[in-house]
């Protein structure tokens, strides 16, 4: 297949999948007409017209709850956050219904919602639409969060994620939307991860929009004798926790990275699980390179953000340990 | 506001059958057994409560006769979604009174496993879905089922039942917004009480839907506001949101008792199925208390179990402790 944006990897999967399965719904604020605020939705309302497409207000409580009421009814909805920082209106319906509904009938219903929420920092968003929201998914039980960080793992994981029976927070790496990579037609397993390059020396955590940088700094170890195994979680609960654990035991160092706030974040719990089942393998402290403890800044975005630099200096201070 | 509740149910059967009572004979026969039911049920609840046997126990009444009226005037796909108070509805929808209190009590045989909030049992069959701790949220829900019916063509209708907390909460705005825009099939039905001046209905207006404001302790004429939104809103004119009065301060809240002399005149009743209704349910219930009681408490594993579709590593690893933990207090590890 042709590269594709991860925009347009995203748009082809839900194609796809609309045609393999009536039940498939699509909304949210501007995902008719317009096509999405990032344009993943462009040309759906033309194919599968306004029963299949639908328009909602800007409310996400709104349009969770909306997405919940689909979801046990029997359709597969997913629903469109426009920025992952607009989700809190809807996190009581997240967290309370979609998140819960299976647990409190204890299966009698279930709640395959969708909600697909671009995140992160790196496009000028500042303050407000710029988040890394995930620890707060991945805190709650009942939902797969999913983070991909490229076309065929965007629209091989969403494809897994609407033919499964679980709500599915789902991640889109939105400064990363219009990078181009091989387009995959593929359904990729939702809960494991991948392995993205190989090394003996040091363990570099990385998901989502992170993946990049993280893949600059391997290589800009690697021309200083670090060999860097990189392993792109791409699901974030649950954990691909083989693949993490196989990983450390050959090379005993780790550096985790996330862009979201520090204190609490899905870093510390990478790290957390490492002290708990490998810490005998550990030659150095684990290291997490992530956000500040600030809200995204508007201005100095670059410094906030873990880049090549940043992670590479980590890595090199645990190889070095 | 100046406008009149909407009341049919008087004391004289005769001016009750000239105010056109819109349920069917087996409807109203329904509809006064499952309030005499919850009346049974209720007692015996709120006396576990007080024996300190049930943590957790919401009466029924006077919630009762909305609930149960709402229950029976839909028809068997519509979805509700109740509040905290419509035991009487989940009695109509199907419910079993030993479900019912298996899942008050955490026994073994608790359909939803210790998972919810006692008294909160989900009925799939009934399409009745238990709500949760939040406020309102069910408004939303009951919109979204509505405009699943409707994208699918099916025609049935979704309905959602809350309290005056709920209108307070944004669910309310969005929910009734959402219904709106799309022209769902969907009920919303209010409890407002009546030592207030009714307001809810007044809202309902403002945002374009149909509006009722019913005596909320008037089952018929509750059934009837229902009905007539249910046949509204199959016929694709849109949603309706009813208001129900419920004044808990009235000696009547009683409602199977302000029902009696109505299915009498029907000659759908007499004292005779009374005494044997009533003692039926009675035995029933306590049959149900004793199995339950001998059944035990839920087992542990189960509240590990249905949170995702499957379990995932991390819950099988803490239902494993979990087990090792169990044998450990029986003295087997």
């Amino acid at each position: 297949m042709p590269d594709l944006t991860i925009a347009q990897g995203v748009n082809q999967a839900l194609r796809d999948e609309m045609h393999r399965d009536d039940r498939i719904v699509v909304l949210g604020e501007d995902v008719g007409a317009l096509g999405g605020l990032f344009g993943v939705t462009a040309g759906l309302l033309e194919e599968f017209g306004d029963r299949r497409v639908i328009e909602t207000f800007a409310a996400e409580g709104g349009l969770v709850g909306t997405a919940v009421g689909l979801a046990l009814y029997g359709l597969r909805p997913v629903a469109e956050i426009q920025f992952a920082d607009l989700v809190w209106s809807g996190f009581e319906q997240l967290v309370s219904e979609m998140a819960k509904l299976r647990y409190r009938s204890a299966g009698q219903y279930s709640c395959p919602v969708v909600l697909r929420v671009p995140y992160g920092a790196g496009v000028g968003g500042g303050i407000y639409q710029s988040q890394s929201p995930e620890a707060h998914f991945c805190h709650t039980p009942g939902i797969v969060v999913v983070a991909p960080a490229d076309t065929a793992d965007a629209a091989g994981l969403l494809r897994s994620a609407l033919r499964g029976e679980d709500p599915v927070v789902f991640l889109e790496p939105k400064r990363l939307y219009r990078e181009g990579s091989i387009a995959s037609d593929e359904a990729v397993p939702l809960g494991s991860a991948r392995l993205r390059r190989e090394g003996t020396d040091v363990t570099l955590v990385a998901y989502g929009s992170t993946v990049p940088a993280a893949l600059e700094a391997a290589q800009a170890a690697a021309t200083r004798g670090i060999q860097v195994d990189v392993l792109d979680l791409r699901t974030l609960v649950p954990l691909d926790i083989a693949a993490l654990l196989r990983s450390i035991t050959k090379t005993g160092r780790a550096v985790l990275v996330s862009e979201a706030t520090r204190t609490g974040g899905y870093a510390a719990e990478l790290a957390a699980t490492l002290a708990e089942r490998a810490i005998l393998h550990l030659e150095a402290p684990v290291e997490r390179v992530t956000g500040f403890d600030t809200p995204v800044p508007y201005a100095h975005e670059d410094k906030y953000l873990p880049d090549a630099d940043r992670i590479t200096a980590a890595i090199e201070r645990v190889a070095n340990f | 506001m100046g406008r009149q509740l909407l009341s049919l149910l008087s004391a004289d059967a005769e001016s009750t059958e000239a105010a056109k009572v819109l349920l069917d004979d087996t409807q109203l026969r329904a509809l006064y057994e499952t309030l005499t039911l919850t009346r049974i049920l209720d007692d015996t609840c709120t006396g576990l409560h007080r024996d300190g046997r049930v943590g957790f126990f919401v009466p029924s009444l006077p919630a009762a006769a909305s609930s149960a009226a709402a229950a029976i005037a839909l028809h068997d796909g519509d979805w509700l979604f109740p509040s905290f108070r419509d035991a009487a509805a989940y009695l109509a929808r199907g419910g079993q009174i030993d479900d019912f209190l298996a899942q008050l009590l955490g026994a073994e045989g608790d359909l939803v496993k210790g998972h919810q909030l006692p008294g909160q049992g989900s009925l799939p069959a009934g399409r009745f879905v238990a709500p949760s701790g939040a406020a309102g949220t069910q408004i939303q829900h009951a919109a979204g089922v509505a405009l699943a019916m409707q994208l699918r063509g099916d025609t049935q209708v979704a309905a959602a039942i809350f309290g005056p907390s709920a209108v307070a909460q944004g669910a309310f705005h969005t929910g009734l917004n959402a219904a709106v825009r799309h022209q769902v099939p969907a009920i919303f039905l209010c409890r407002t009480l009546g030592t207030e001046q009714p307001t809810v209905a007044a809202r309902g207006t403002g945002y374009g839907l149909t509006t009722e404001l019913v005596d909320g302790t008037d089952c018929l004429a509750v059934a009837n506001a229902v009905t007539t939104a249910r046949a509204q809103a199959i016929e694709g004119g849109g949603p309706t949101l009813i208001e129900a009065v419920v004044d808990g301060s009235e000696p009547e809240q009683d409602a199977a008792g302000r029902l009696r002399g109505f299915v009498e005149h029907r000659g759908l009743w007499d004292a005779e199925r009374e005494e044997a209704f009533v003692r039926r349910s009675q035995d029933r219930l306590l049959d149900a208390l004793e199995a339950v009681e001998s059944a035990g408490p839920v087992s542990a594993e189960g509240v590990l179990q249905d949170v995702w579709a499957e379990q995932p590593w991390m819950l099988q690893e803490q239902a494993a402790r979990l087990e090792k933990t169990r044998l450990a207090e029986d003295g087997d590890a």
